[in-house]
């Protein structure tokens, strides 16, 4: 027929190839930006799981917890091959976190006299088991986590586009770069490579299931023959997201909904026992049958992940979801703004009281590792909420759908995971880049919908943003969620830093000659607690002395390198004879890597660095200001400078 | 290959800009690759950028902007014009110009009560500047006094400086008044000739 069309009418046949010339042209362009950025995004991902200590091994059995439960599975067991030492067994309570500290080996949990790990096995069942068995040897788990990040990236990517091809205008190419950049950049996801152990190949895992899912949940929309098809794979998604992290089984309550909700009987029961549904359901109720299955086979219940007998700090042991919990996460997840700093990385993750309310009680088991706000960090994850702005017509639109489930899902994980009390960047991968993408989706469809120079002003407010996460998020990402860049790779740090610090005042500087002092009033009685005394660099390149208070006239100065939760500490005691100014000195030696300190000329401490890196503007003397919270020292102090050469 | 010419056609400017930026760029790694010179030293120059900075050399006890030079052991200003001090008390002061090749007189204004001395005895009063001493005078007599005491040059090279006063007689707290009572402070100085 189209042959017979064509000899009638050559000029609208020549017209419509034209089109179609056309399209796929663009289309083209699309594909050809899309795999610019991914190429960019997998360096830059590499780049950043070996800028840290992580390192590829691939010739030798690896000690990470998800290469040990692999191992298990391939013995028949679901025990880890490590035993637990003797005095801990033989403690009488081996689960008090005061007693164990000592024998415990951390974030495993304890059960039996032997070893389990809490984290969903899903990943160990996929990939490292798996790897081992066709190898013989560990897959590093750094490695797993760059491949699932970046392979979880890529659906989402995926999705993206085939979502926006269903909008009514296409959005310009730069745009969808700037959307595929920042789904890739400009979130949570882009901190998690550079120190990427178990913690965050549940994580990751967990992330690149949930992102298949909402793929295939899509294609089940798009589709009309194989809808069934993509609704089970839809379902073994997150159902396998689950295995992962419990909290993901949540992406299947939009789903379900969705479905049930755009079936041609709502709500009845035969639209809740059709086909679809249970393509969807039945998946994902095996997945979490054989989850329970495997906690009642360790711990003879199957709601039991093991966080009962978890060997942990009290903040974090037994945790169980409690509503109390909700509102300082909330608040640590969404709002809790970072530090913006003028020395390189420019922004850095801060300890702050739940809206700045100082002395506000945390709950009694609430564990905060350190996270950034969603909508300072990334304000375009508001737009998910945008569709309830949209004129109703647009309202069954499959975009639209899409939105709604990676929002309703997004809500539903950030309070559960909130209820938790457990908070910390990581977690935030669990909502996050839906959220994002629910608001790339929605940044399209009103791009779209927009003419002339209100879409130009609008498109340059939505990139602006965009920049502003890519920036903020990247910085994060380069200092890591434990600044260990800097430690491993100072020299290569300080040489990427060097790029963008144009001002000498906060230029870092790699192992620095410096002597600098101050004189401090120390009164006798001491002032109880500890003070700061001087301060230099920043999280995993900070050097702090402080002083604390031991007896009425005696103190200790404390020197302490490094992260402060794993600092390396010296100290000496000092008698003060009167109240009365003091004289301390602080002596760097570049050639030994000695730090001095001196009370009144006198020597009392000299502590190896492993290196010392600080800006001019970072060197305090009185005060510091880790993880954004300025401690002083209490009473007065001078810092003297010289008048006359 | 018609496409892809077609996408650089349209992009023609892009693609220039981001030419032009790495261009840039290459030349900044450039000159980032140049060796670095060993970084001068970094002292209390670089810190004292951030510190509160001290500008008197002399201030009388009534000047309320001077309340951050007094460091430990100085009670609240009393009728607009005097503070009593404590057994030990220090202050801060800022160097004056030309003391650092003249020296400087440290000069302290205050009073004995007679109620005070009657009940301490004769007091002495020794001054230290960077823990060391540099003046101690006994006063036997109640009413207005001074102290003096000359700094040589050589302790006068930077600023500020912390001076701690010390009585060896005073009135503990619990005894007049919950205080511990030393004298009353009117003025203090650091003179160059």
């Amino acid at each position: 027929m189209k042959t017979a069309d064509t000899r009638e009418e050559p000029s609208r046949t020549f017209a419509t190839a034209e089109r179609f010339i056309i399209q796929r042209c663009v289309q083209i362009q699309y594909r050809v930006v899309w795999l610019v950025v991914v190429l960019v995004v997998a360096s830059v991902y590499l780049w950043l799981t070996k800028s840290g200590w992580a390192r590829f091994e691939w010739k030798r059995d690896l000690d990470g917890y998800y290469d040990l439960l692999g191992r298990a599975f391939l013995s028949g067991h679901l025990r880890l091959p490590i035993e637990p030492r003797r005095e801990l067994l033989a403690l009488a309570n081996p689960w008090d976190p005061d007693l164990n500290a000592p024998y415990r080996v951390l974030d495993l949990a304890l059960y039996n006299r032997h070893y389990y790990l809490y984290h969903g096995a899903a990943p160990a069942l996929l990939f490292f088991a798996p790897w081992r068995l066709l190898t013989g040897h560990d897959l590093p788990e750094s490695f797993a986590v760059f491949v699932m990040c970046v392979g979880g990236f890529l659906v989402l990517c995926e999705l993206l586009m085939v979502v926006l091809r269903t909008l009514p205008a296409s959005v310009p190419l730069w745009l969808f770069a700037l959307f595929l950049l920042t789904l890739a950049l400009g979130q949570s996801l882009s901190n998690m490579p550079q120190r990427a152990m178990f913690y965050e190949v549940a994580s990751a895992a967990g992330f690149l299931f949930a992102s298949c899912g909402f793929f295939c949940l899509f294609k089940s929309f798009a589709s009309v023959q194989r809808r069934v098809t993509w609704l089970f794979l839809c379902g073994l998604c997150f159902g396998l997201a689950a295995g992962c992290r419990p909290n993901l089984v949540f992406a299947a309550v939009p789903a379900l909904a969705v479905v049930v909700l755009s079936g041609p009987r709502r709500l009845s029961l035969r639209a809740l026992l059709s086909r679809e549904v249970i393509a969807l359901a039945l998946p994902i109720a095996i997945c979490c049958l054989c989850v329970a299955g495997y906690n009642y086979a360790r711990f003879g219940n199957p709601f039991e992940f093991g966080l009962r007998y978890l060997m942990a700090t009290a903040s974090y042991q037994n945790i169980r979801p409690t509503i109390g919990n909700i509102f300082p996460s909330l608040y640590y997840f969404l709002f809790c703004t970072p530090t913006v700093d003028p020395v390189f990385p420019f922004v850095r993750l801060a300890f702050r009281w739940p809206f700045e309310s100082i002395g506000y009680h945390f709950p009694a088991r609430f564990f905060n590792g350190g996270t950034g706000g969603m909508l300072v960090l990334c304000p375009l994850v508001l737009l998910a909420v945008g569709p309830a702005f949209l004129p109703k017509k647009m309202s069954r639109h499959v975009a639209v759908t899409t939105i709604w489930s990676l929002t309703a899902f997004s809500i539903l994980s950030i309070l559960f995971v909130g209820s938790l009390g457990l908070v910390s960047q990581r977690y935030e991968v669990d909502f996050q880049p839906y959220l994002l993408l629910a608001g790339c989706i929605f940044m399209g469809l009103a791009v779209g919908l927009m003419r002339g120079r209100t879409r130009l002003w609008v498109q340059f407010g939505f990139a602006l943003m965009m920049a502003w996460s890519i920036l903020a998020n990247m910085a994060l990402a380069v200092q890591g969620p434990y600044d260990q860049f800097v430690q491993a790779h100072p020299e290569s740090y300080l040489r990427l830093a060097k790029w963008f610090s144009p001002a000498d005042r906060f230029r870092p500087l790699l192992n620095p000659p410096l002597h600098v002092y101050g004189h401090f009033y120390f009164p006798v009685p001491c002032s109880p607690g500890m003070q700061p005394l001087f301060s230099i660099g920043e999280f995993g390149s900070r050097y702090v002395v402080s002083e604390v208070c031991k007896q009425d006239n005696q103190i200790t100065i404390v020197s302490s390198s490094g992260d402060p939760r794993f600092a390396q500490v010296w100290v000496a005691d000092i008698a003060l004879d009167r109240a009365g100014f003091e004289r301390v000195d602080l002596d760097f030696a570049p050639q030994n890597k000695n730090m001095t300190v001196r009370w009144n000329g006198r020597v009392i401490l000299t502590h190896p660095l492993p290196f010392l890196f600080t800006a001019r503007s970072q060197v305090r003397v009185g005060w510091d200001a880790t993880f954004g919270q300025k401690t002083a020292f209490s009473g007065r102090f001078i810092v003297p400078v010289t008048t006359e050469k | 290959m018609l496409c892809f010419a077609r996408l650089i056609g349209l992009h023609r400017r892009s693609i220039l800009f981001l030419g032009l930026l790495l261009g840039a760029a290459t030349g900044c790694a450039d000159h980032m690759r140049r060796p670095n010179p060993q970084p001068e030293i970094i002292s209390n120059e670089d810190v004292a950028q951030i510190q509160p900075a001290v500008h008197s050399h002399s201030f009388t006890m009534r000047n309320v902007d001077a309340t951050r030079q007094l460091a430990a052991g100085i009670h609240d200003v009393e009728n607009n014009a005097w503070r009593w001090t404590a057994g030990e008390f220090s202050i801060v002061l800022a160097t004056p110009r030309g003391a650092s090749t003249r020296g400087a007189d440290l000069v302290f204004g205050f009073h004995i009560p007679d109620a005070i001395l009657r009940r301490t005895g004769p007091v002495t009063l020794t001054a230290y500047l960077n823990a060391a001493e540099v003046g101690a005078r006994t006063y036997t007599a109640a009413g207005a006094q001074r102290f003096s005491a000359m700094i040589p040059p050589e302790l006068l090279r930077q600023s500020p400086l912390a001076i701690d006063f010390h009585l060896d007689r005073y009135i503990p707290r619990g005894v007049l008044e919950s205080r511990e009572l030393g004298v009353v402070a009117y003025t203090v100085s650091l003179e160059s000739e």
